[in-house]
């Protein structure tokens, strides 16, 4: 016999519980906390070990499963100060916001070139180029000399290249950061009040198959989305059985590459969510793999409690 | 449940004196903007920072 500790909840948190349980497939309440708790509890319990198990080892560098945690983290703070320093020109057009954050990252780059690039070297070669097309003109009736001055030039524009290469290094990532950040400001027209929006939900892969979601005569999903605050859904839930394969696997495709059913067809590449929606809701964006270069070229959007609860 | 919801959302344009700046070849159009002034700032503000390139 296991020992059994009871625990007092609040009674719409059970309802919840018990409802929720149902549609995901729980044989019992008590068989989805277990679950919920077990998986809390090994996200705490996690980064503990991975801790102890590096500082045994002498390899201190970050875990590939480290790295997108890190992203989110590096994220969230570049977020904060992003909507910081565009704060004061939510009520202004775009263009005076982007006018502003140009001149800042022109500083920026000015910045750390003057810091990180052989100024003297990059003078060099580029003199190297004048004096070489001077060349070309001076004797312009010597062949030989002609080819020697465009090898002297190839030569000091490769070298000019090599020291550009090093400030690039410098300023192209805190710039990709910048640009992901940047994206989710000014790239896409904002969701506007009493303007209606289409959104779509795709099952978590194997979920379906594996009988996590109910489903009904049809084949239809038992399940509802939940809408925060400042939301509401004008229409149901349409399903459509053409886009689910069997077992409802979720109809995801790479970007770009046309739906084998739907040859003619547009792919939607454009399927993002803007972080402001009205009344401050704030809609979750679809996520690449998770990996670095994802992370941080598709940062996780804020996601409210109640959005969050529908994954 | 769910893996993923998404909202279908336009390319925004950027409005400048007399016309929009719009998307371009998948290109957004603030992207453009930002390249492009942060040149001509880069460029212009080159021989304050005693910079060359």
């Amino acid at each position: 016999m296991f020992a059994t500790t009871k625990v007092k909840l609040d009674k719409e948190l059970v309802a919840k519980i018990k409802r929720y349980a149902d549609l995901a497939g729980y044989s019992s309440p008590e068989e989805f906390i277990t679950h919920a708790l077990e998986k809390e509890l090994s996200k705490l319990e996690g980064p503990r070990t991975r801790r102890r198990s590096r500082s045994a080892s002498a390899d201190s560098a970050t875990s590939p499963e480290d790295r997108p945690e890190v992203m989110s983290l590096l994220n969230a703070a570049l977020r904060r100060l992003f909507d910081l320093l565009l704060f004061p020109f939510q009520s202004l057009p775009a263009a005076v916001g982007i006018v502003f954050v140009s001149l800042l990252a022109a500083l920026g780059m000015l910045w750390a070139f003057k810091r990180t690039s052989n100024q003297a070297g990059i003078e060099a070669a580029k003199r190297r180029m004048y004096a070489g097309i001077f060349e070309i003109r001076l004797f312009n009736d010597s062949f030989k000399q002609i080819w020697r001055a465009q090898g002297a030039i190839l030569r000091a524009n490769l070298t000019y290249l090599r020291h550009q290469l090093v400030p690039m290094l410098f300023i192209l990532p805190p710039l990709v950061l910048a640009i992901a950040q940047l994206q989710f400001h000014w790239a896409y027209r904002a969701a506007r009040r009493r303007r209606p929006h289409r959104a779509r939900g795709d099952f978590r892969r194997g979920l379906a198959g594996g009988g996590g979601v109910p489903t009904g005569g049809s084949g239809k999903p038992q399940a509802e989305l939940e809408l925060p605050a400042g939301l509401t859904a004008e229409t149901p839930a349409l399903w459509i059985p053409e886009h689910a394969d069997p077992g409802l696997a979720p109809a995801r495709r790479p970007a770009g590459r046309p739906d084998p059913r739907h040859p003619d067809r547009r792919p939607p590449l454009r399927e993002a969510a803007r972080r402001r929606a009205p009344a401050g809701a704030a809609l979750p964006v679809r996520r690449g793999a998770p990996g670095s270069i994802s992370s941080s070229t598709r940062p996780r959007a804020r996601c409210p409690p109640t959005a969050c609860s529908t994954r | 449940m769910l893996d993923a919801v998404t909202v279908r959302l336009k390319p925004a344009e950027v409005a400048l004196p007399g016309f929009a700046l719009r998307e371009m070849a998948s290109v957004p159009a603030w992207m453009t903007l930002f390249f492009v002034l942060s040149i001509v700032f880069a460029f212009a503000l080159r021989k304050r920072f005693g910079v060359t390139f």
